[in-house]
């Protein structure tokens, strides 16, 4: 039996790892115009300027619209007018040298600014599209995804 | 009057001939072109420092070093473009929106404490109006 909770430890100790960063905010919202937001476990949140934004929440925006987020580790991405982000995976512990920004944007255009995560772990902040994914060292850029 | 009536007629079906060739040419002219779904551009930071950017699928990968230059995708299977130069004019145009809605750059301020103690250092005591100051300004308080 004890040697079966040895084994069980790990385990238990990891999914408590993986919630606690799933429930940790990956940073929040500046700037927001129009209509903002976020999908978050089924449910649709209206987004006010300070609304935090966590790993696996949709940030959508309406026609006229805008809003920019600052992520913990200062990266920020800024999106246009009917737009669709898809925050997949946000995960800065530069103490345990874990690191990860994955991103996906569905559609629109969008601004990235990379912060501390591009210095300390370049490979590990990925955007993707549906047709591509772009990997980023250290920079500024911009994104228009169009739909089909 | 019927002359007039046949010359007006071959006028007529002249140009439904010229229309036709016309749309013939420009399906001919765009069919060669699949529609581009991502536009990707490297631009300069802030600092004036330029970093990379690489845009890739299962088509290939296309690294872009050069500020103001682009990509566009095709498809998934399709290898992303040619980098090519684009003007400034063109990039504030096409992200304006985007651009305009990036949150100001952090501000970060270091407090030092005296030693087991609660209070600051005066130096760091110094730091206080200005951060009220810069959180002010960017309406951080309100």
């Amino acid at each position: 039996m004890g040697r079966f909770l040895s084994l069980l430890l790990p385990f238990v100790v990891l999914a408590a790892t993986i919630v606690s960063a799933a429930d940790e905010s990956a940073g929040s919202l500046r700037k927001k115009k129009g209509d903002v937001l976020i999908e978050r476990h089924g449910n649709i949140l209206k987004a006010e300027d300070g609304t935090s934004v966590y790993p696996n929440d949709t940030v959508s925006t309406g026609a006229n619209s805008s809003v920019g987020i600052i992520f913990k580790d200062n990266s920020r991405i800024s999106l246009g007018s009917n737009s669709r982000l898809e925050l997949k995976q946000f995960v800065f512990e530069p103490a345990q040298r874990q690191f990860s920004m994955f991103n996906k944007l569905i559609k629109g255009t969008a601004s990235f600014i990379s912060g501390k995560m591009t210095k300390l772990s370049p490979d590990s902040v990925i955007l993707e599209t549906p047709s591509a994914t772009i990997g980023v060292r250290g920079t500024t850029y911009h994104v228009m995804v169009r739909e089909d | 009057m019927h002359a007039k009536l046949y010359a007006a007629g071959k006028s007529v079906h002249a140009m439904s001939c010229r229309g036709i060739v016309f749309v013939l040419l420009l399906l001919l002219f765009t069919s060669g072109y699949a529609t581009v779904k991502d536009t990707v551009v490297l631009v300069q930071d802030a600092d004036g420092k330029v970093g990379q950017i690489t845009v890739a699928n299962k088509g290939g990968a296309k690294t872009l070093t050069v500020p103001n230059t682009i990509v566009e995708v095709t498809g998934s299977e399709k290898s992303p473009s040619d980098p090519k130069q684009i003007d400034q004019s063109q990039i504030d145009v096409l992200f304006a929106e985007s651009i305009k809605a990036r949150p100001a750059e952090p501000v970060i301020f270091l407090f030092y404490f005296l030693h087991n103690s609660t209070d600051l250092v005066a130096e760091s005591k110094s730091y206080i109006a200005e951060v009220i100051s810069a959180a002010n300004k960017r309406n951080f308080m309100k």
